[in-house]
């Protein structure tokens, strides 16, 4: 992994984006999310401070300019990076078991991917169902956790051509990364199985099921 | 209170936004042409962020249950009151009687009318916002566009007057001058990464509005930005308004329904003063960008901000 300097840009008029790295890289997005809480935290007391959005390896810090001080802002944030804090996770991040149904109807693109990487659909299954992943952040959609990083062999790029419709549940792969559709979505992640947990429910005081540092095993069912 | 006979092309409930959830991955949603929003809920006395029904390119009728004042604005859908024929305007409020029949055609010019009840229409609120989310399905009239038999109410309120916006006074994104659209831009955060020719290759040519557009991204036909297809980043937090580099090199104009994480460079944002102008756009629209640097964008935004907050307060 690379060092980089962290940079902030502004994005737009109202957010910085604070960019941390340029890979899929577990110590880089645990730094994301620690800075993350640690902003979030600060903000709780500034009226035009919203929450902020964590990816990969960058963060989003959306504010409203007309009651934040722009360059203020800046400053803060340069501290905050500037003296990393050690993280909570491997404290709260929680272990959890997502059953799946591996293909037939329920993995269409089992198969494909098998004979694409080289491997029987068995030796894939044990592959994917074999490692636990990192949740490293929620995006696309609601409850949409990209977990990673996906072993080396079952890499291979998005399908050529997106489907329209992906059921809810399906559990997916794409390049270093791996994934459940909580809902029916337009996606050209390849579909190797499909879960009955429910992944999103805005009900719930906690709306999804998943959080960045939580680890998922898929558990062939 | 409204009765939908016909929904129109795409109508859905829409606010200022749904700001608090975007961590958990979803959308911020909110009206293309916020400050067409702002002018039909000013019309009606409610705050500039209520909850009003924004309709795309063929508008809706309605059978009016209960007498109600409604606001319009944005696009000119040569709405009138059937059978009569009375004309309603954008930029004015109406007062609507129990029996009246109100009906939207397509839009003359712009993309997008705001219809607005005084008193907010009634809508599922989530996350503090009663935006649509098609996607979660949640916010607005079940997270869906407007169908048929569907009741668009609001509160009561006290009585109030008729308003019509002032003329010298931009009340929403629609051009008012024919020839293509210029749409100011500031610097993204990837411009720094991005190969040198990218600002000129943006704002040198002109751009076309593809009918592949939506409230996700206007997709744009030009010349395409060479070798695009390298430029692909680890996946990042997104905005709307954000002008995308896709793999094909030709540039995505981010809208409110877009994801909130993606992976293409960007190297320009509109500016805040300009979203409406996006809002408002058509297939076939021809569009010019500008750049402006930061500081102007942002003292841009507030004037035009304050500016409301003065006409808001009145007097009328």
């Amino acid at each position: 992994m690379t060092t980089m300097t962290p940079s902030i840009e502004p994005f737009g008029e109202g957010a910085y984006l604070i960019t941390l790295g340029h890979e899929v890289d577990e110590g880089v997005n645990a730094r994301v999310h620690s800075l993350a809480a640690r902003l979030d935290a600060a903000a709780q007391d500034i009226d035009g401070m919203a929450s902020c959005v964590p990816a990969y390896a960058s963060l989003l810090v959306p504010f409203d300019p007309r009651l934040v001080d722009a360059a203020m802002l800046a400053d803060r944030i340069r501290e905050l990076v500037e003296d990393p804090v050690p993280s909570d996770e491997a404290v709260l991040g929680r272990d959890i078991e997502i059953p799946v149904r591996y293909g037939g109807e329920d993995g269409p693109d089992l198969a494909d991917v098998a004979d694409r990487v080289g491997l029987s659909a068995d030796a894939v299954v044990d592959l994917h169902a074999g490692t636990s992943y990192r949740v490293f952040m929620l995006g696309f959609a609601p409850g949409f956790a990209y977990l990673g990083p996906l072993p080396p062999p079952l890499r291979l790029p998005r399908r050529a051509e997106p489907r329209l419709r992906v059921p809810a549940g399906s559990v997916a792969i794409a390049a270093a990364q791996t994934a459940v559709y909580p809902h029916v979505t337009a996606g050209g992640w390849n579909l190797l199985g499909r879960t009955d947990i429910q992944l999103w429910d805005p009900d719930a005081p906690e709306p999804a099921a998943l959080r960045p540092g939580d680890r998922v095993l898929f558990v062939p069912s | 209170m409204l009765t939908t006979i016909e929904a129109g092309l795409y109508s859905t409930v829409q606010d200022a936004g749904r700001l608090g959830a975007t961590h958990l991955g979803v959308r911020r949603a909110g009206a293309a042409d916020a400050l067409a929003l702002a002018t039909a809920n000013v019309l009606v006395g409610d705050p500039v962020g209520a909850p009003a029904l924004e309709m795309t390119l063929l508008g809706g009728t309605f059978e009016v249950g209960a007498a109600c004042l409604v606001g319009i604005a944005g696009a000119d859908m040569e709405a009138h009151i059937a059978p009569a024929g009375r004309p309603l305007h954008p930029g004015h409020s109406y007062w609507l009687a129990e029996g009246d029949t109100l009906v939207f055609g397509a839009a003359i010019d712009g993309a997008r009318t705001y219809l607005a009840l005084a008193g907010g229409i009634a809508a599922q609120v989530v996350f503090e916002s009663a935006s649509t989310d098609p996607i979660a399905r949640f916010g607005g009239i079940d997270g869906r566009p407007l169908q048929p038999g569907d009741v668009l109410a609001a509160p009561f309120v006290e009585r109030r007057d008729e308003r019509t916006w002032p003329g010298a006074v931009a009340s929403s994104g629609v051009a008012s001058e024919v020839g293509p659209r210029h749409l100011l831009v500031v610097a993204g955060p990837h411009i720094g990464a991005l190969p040198d020719g990218v600002r000129d290759w943006l704002s040198d040519s002109g751009w076309t509005v593809t009918p592949r557009s939506d409230r996700v991204g206007l997709r744009l036909d030009g010349t395409a930005f060479p070798e695009a297809d390298l430029l692909e980043l680890v996946s990042q937090p997104m905005l709307p308004g954000a002008v995308q580099v896709p793999p094909n090199g030709l540039p995505i104009v981010l809208m409110p329904d877009a994801p909130t994480i993606g992976g293409y460079p960007v190297p320009a944002v509109i500016a805040e003063v300009d979203r409406p102008t996006a809002g408002q756009l058509r297939p076939g629209d021809e569009i010019r960008f500008d750049w402006l640097e930061l500081a102007d964008a942002r003292a841009r935004a507030r004037q035009r901000a304050e500016g409301l907050a003065t006409i808001a307060s009145g007097p009328w």
